[in-house]
């Protein structure tokens, strides 16, 4: 590097900030993808659900009650409502401290039935919250997982800005995929599906790096506020909700609040939070949806619980808070409708591809014939199968443990998560035993194998097989299998692929070893 | 669905990616235009009005987005095509301009 110019310096940057953070990028990038369809995944992962939607007062209400009769003495009650896409109310209860002050016991998440307001009778499953966890957490303990999602980010806009800059023909190259040419091939098809979707590339990452930006540099904060919990009451709007007094009273009836809050803004109410709900000093702080504004953080009111009356509302966001809200929500696309939703889909597979076309490009670029690898080629070459090959598999694993465990089975949300690691790592330590080239055909074929068996998995386990769906006019359930019969084929093209490639490579060693008896006989010869 | 954003942007592209070819063995001549300033012409107003049909179908701020993500899952489509038929993949052009105005236009009598 040493004496080169800037598109050299560059070419280094970008190769290994791309090497180092990319089996991380491809893993988040997969699974990030996955969870545009979050509660859709978890839809499919409950196939016995077959919820009735109810409008966000009555889900309000049912959801309430329950918590009365459950909680009634709770600090706080934080409460999803059902919409169009999430069929269930989802229920999030803070207990209040002992008197010692120690931490009170984290209670689980509650799902109710939006109409009945009971617990919902379905199997455990984390459903697609894990990918979307998985995306930004990578299954570590807190905080170390969102630290390494976010330095993984940091490289991977090192390596946009880097590659783009390295890139001389970016738009000269812009039509061009030659496929089986080898190093040429991972060169355009990685040059293709990063300049194609550059856009969507930057806007994902710098996005992606900025939602955790408070907590990569939180000193703004600590100068300004009193605690990181004032500055997130204060962007949540429930920073005017006072302390309890201890004075006992009783919640007034929250529908009607949600229906006032409804008609102030002319939108759907997403989100209810009740503070010191058997207190004087209660509140109900409802927060309208942004599933219809790019910007994330919805407007709200406060409401005082005992006597009903308006405490305060969100006034018009300073810029600041609502570039982060814009921000926020271009990366988590809640905004997007189900056309657009699909293009994200789309466009994150491409980034998938991006990160996977670059790293292949990185071995195929070193690829020595005829001599022994060197160690790191072949970590690296190894690291590539177990990720881009393996990961796949896995996570098709996490959907058939779903169908395949009993029901009722006691904590078998934490095993279908296991289910997906063990596979991911139990396959990519199996690959080892096996030549690269054959382990990247027979890695790519079971996880082409794992997608394809999942439709039918489903169909032989439950009622809502494709056909049946089909029938049923059930958009969901039909859509999962295409995917799932897509995402195999894909997978199965590839191991194609790979097995073609081993084909040529042996015709051409046997090629080069009979030119190199002829060579041999014609020496003796003379 | 916005197809007609994504179609219109196809149209264009496909123009684009006909002028591109540098070599004349390289070079691909879409069916009606054969030189390389109409090409060109018509690729920026099929863009254009793709991104006009963007904005009108998710306003202002939205339509940005649709369009930018719409083009680049156009522009992937036609790069694969290219890649295995080029001569269908830039012809196609007409056809997917033909089909992006014709929904474009009953959007906009369905909305008048």
């Amino acid at each position: 590097m040493k004496g080169g110019g800037l598109r050299q310096s560059m070419a280094w940057i970008h190769t290994w900030l791309g090497l180092l953070a990319g089996w991380l990028l491809f893993a988040m990038f997969l699974t990030g993808t996955a969870s545009y369809f979050r509660p859709e995944i978890t839809r499919w992962m409950q196939p016995e659900l077959r919820p009735v939607a109810a409008p966000p007062a009555q889900a309000a209400a049912s959801a309430v009650r329950w918590l009365q009769a459950n909680g009634a003495h709770d600090e706080q009650w934080t409460i999803f409502l059902p919409d169009d896409r999430t069929t269930a109310t989802r229920i999030f209860q803070r207990a209040r401290p002992p008197a010692d002050g120690s931490k009170p016991p984290r209670k689980p998440e509650v799902r109710l039935d939006p109409a009945s307001g009971q617990p919902i009778a379905a199997r455990d499953t984390k459903g697609g919250e894990h990918f979307y966890r998985f995306h930004f957490q990578l299954q570590l303990p807190h905080p170390w997982g969102r630290w390494l999602a976010g330095l993984a980010a940091l490289f991977m806009l090192g390596a946009i800005v880097s590659g783009v800059i390295t890139h001389r023909r970016i738009f000269a190259d812009f039509f061009t995929l030659r496929w089986n040419k080898g190093q040429r091939s991972w060169l355009d098809a990685h040059n293709a599906s990063a300049v194609l979707a550059l856009p969507f590339h930057a806007m994902i990452t710098y996005t992606g790096l900025i939602t955790l930006i408070v907590m990569y540099m939180p000193w703004p904060i600590a100068a300004n506020y009193s605690s990181p919990s004032a500055f997130s009451d204060s962007l949540s709007g429930i920073e005017d909700a006072g302390k309890a007094t201890g004075q006992p009273g009783r919640l007034v009836a929250v529908a009607p609040l949600v229906a006032r809050a409804q008609g102030e803004w002319g939108g759907r109410a997403a989100q209810i939070v009740i503070r010191n709900p058997d207190d004087s000093a209660s509140t109900v702080t409802v927060r309208r949806t942004s599933a219809d504004t790019l910007n994330a953080r919805g407007a709200f009111v406060t409401y005082g619980g005992i006597d009903g009356r308006r405490i305060a509302g969100s006034s018009a966001a300073g810029p600041a808070a609502q570039t982060a809200g814009v921000m926020l929500g271009l990366h988590l696309g809640h905004f997007a409708g189900p056309a657009l939703r699909w293009v994200y889909f789309l466009l994150g597979l491409t980034g998938a591809a991006m990160v996977a076309t670059g790293l292949l490009l990185w071995t195929s670029k070193r690829l020595t014939i005829g001599e022994r690898p060197a160690l790191g080629y072949r970590i690296v070459e190894r690291l590539n199968i177990g990720v881009v090959a393996c990961l796949p598999a896995g996570m098709a694993a996490f959907l058939l443990a779903n169908r395949l465990l009993p029901a009722d089975l006691a904590g078998r949300a934490a095993i279908e998560v296991a289910t997906m690691f063990w596979v991911w790592f139990g396959l990519a330590a199996l690959q080892l035993a096996r030549p690269v080239r054959r382990a990247w055909i027979e890695t790519l074929t079971i996880a082409a194998l794992a997608f394809a068996a999942v439709p039918l998995v489903n169909a032989a386990t439950t009622d809502r097989g494709l056909l049946r769906s089909a029938i049923d006019g059930d958009g969901l359930f039909v859509a999962f299998d295409i995917v799932m019969l897509s995402a195999a084929a894909l997978l199965g093209f590839a191991a194609r692929k790979a097995h073609a490639h081993v084909g040529v490579a042996k015709t051409r060693a046997v090629r080069r070893r009979r030119r190199g008896q002829a060579a041999q006989e014609l020496a003796d010869a003379a | 669905m916005p197809l007609e954003t994504a179609l219109l942007g196809y149209a264009g592209l496909a123009l684009f990616a006909a002028v591109r070819g540098r070599t004349p063995h390289r070079r691909v001549e879409p069916p009606f235009l054969t030189s390389r300033p109409a090409m060109r012409i018509v690729g920026i107003v099929l863009l254009s009005l793709s991104l006009v049909t963007a904005f009108t179908r998710y306003g202002p701020y939205q339509g940005m987005v649709a369009w930018l993500g719409l083009l680049s899952l156009s522009g992937i489509a036609l790069v694969l095509l290219l890649s295995w038929w080029r001569v269908g993949a830039v012809a196609m052009w007409l056809p997917a301009a033909i089909v992006g105005l014709s929904l474009a236009l009953v959007k906009a009598v369905t909305a008048a």
